[in-house]
């Protein structure tokens, strides 16, 4: 049974880790709740080889070792969890923006074909690039790494910043594209205007802070 | 007992910890615990080093994990999956090649 003052050291490590881990706050959560568990059953058999409560704590913890070599240790797996966190939500809200858009610019049923919907949007090769890209490096990062050759974590990360990137690229871009024919006399319907820029502008505030948290990551990748 | 260093088990930890889940589910420290005795503590790995390498495991689809309680605290419980089991059998056919080729190169007497 554990005194105040060893619950205390625990907490004291457990919220360095904490602060020494980078990545989604679900699983940097997760993790802390998991190796709290792991020390407090390392503590028990230290203890049954006869250590006091004190003791067995102490060698719990450098069982374990630093917060800093832990938190090193768990920052491939964060930074992969970060990743796919993020291409998850670009390829999930991408449709959703990008729905807007061809409504928008593609003004004649030609606009639907191909070589209408890239006449009124040029970004679309990028995008269709970008989404490639974030689906195979989701496959190369999940289950099916038992099949196709897996991506590090800095390649991950760097493929999320690649996409958020883009789709940095292609909602500035449709925004100006719509400034600047609105400019120039066009009108159109104004619910899908709203749509588009309250989609696209929204969604940009995210990526923003997405491909700023993969770049903080990668920072502290191989770092301990 | 000669010392044997955790970089010499990089490439083969993946099939130890399928290998000690094969019996059935554990928590995290009692996989650490079970590489050491059943190694008779040849195998002393930095604890730090394997959790993420389950996590891998998991995301690999090796491997399925739940949270138990356990005693008033929460427990991450792993459990080899199907796929986790058929990857243990190439764990086991790829280390049997690499022994028996280690121990010729190295003249190992059997």
């Amino acid at each position: 049974m554990s005194s105040a003052l060893e619950n205390e050291v625990v907490t004291r490590y457990l919220t360095e880790l904490h602060r020494l881990l980078h990545g989604p706050a679900h699983a940097r959560a997760d993790v802390v709740e998991e190796v709290g568990g792991g020390i407090s059953d390392s503590a028990e058999a230290f203890a049954a080889q006869g250590l006091t409560p004190e003791s067995a704590i102490e060698a719990a913890l450098a069982d374990f070792g630093e917060p800093a070599v832990v938190a090193s240790a768990f920052a491939g797996e964060l930074a992969v969890a970060r990743a796919r966190q993020i291409l998850w939500w670009l390829l999930i809200t991408g449709p959703l923006v990008g729905i807007w858009w061809p409504l928008l610019l593609a003004s004649k049923w030609e606009g639907f074909l191909p070589a209408g919907l890239i006449a009124a949007i040029p970004v679309l090769p990028l995008i269709a690039a970008a989404v490639v890209t974030g689906v195979l490096v989701l496959a190369a990062s999940g289950s099916l790494i038992r099949w196709v050759p897996e991506v590090t974590p800095r390649q991950a990360l760097l493929a999320a910043t690649a996409v958020g990137g883009v789709c940095i690229v292609a909602d500035t871009a449709l925004l100006i594209a719509l400034s600047a024919r609105v400019a120039a006399g066009a009108t159109f319907p104004p619910l899908l205007v709203a749509a588009a820029v309250t989609a696209s502008g929204g969604r940009l505030f995210g990526v923003i802070w997405a491909v700023v948290r993969c770049l903080g990551a990668m920072r502290h990748l191989g770092k301990p | 007992m000669l010392p044997i260093r955790p970089e010499s088990l990089k490439g083969h930890l993946d099939g130890l910890l399928l290998s000690v889940l094969e019996k059935g589910p554990l928590h995290g420290y009692a996989v650490i615990e079970s590489i050491r005795d059943g190694s008779s503590g040849a195998f002393d790995l930095p604890t730090g080093t394997i959790y993420p390498a389950l996590h891998r495991l998991e995301r690999a689809g090796f491997i399925d994990s739940e949270w138990h309680a356990f005693g008033g605290r929460r427990r991450r419980v792993y459990e080899l999956t199907v796929s986790g089991r058929q990857a243990l059998v190439t764990e086991r056919a790829v280390w049997l090649k690499f022994s028996d080729a280690v121990s010729s190169l190295l003249g190992a007497q059997t």
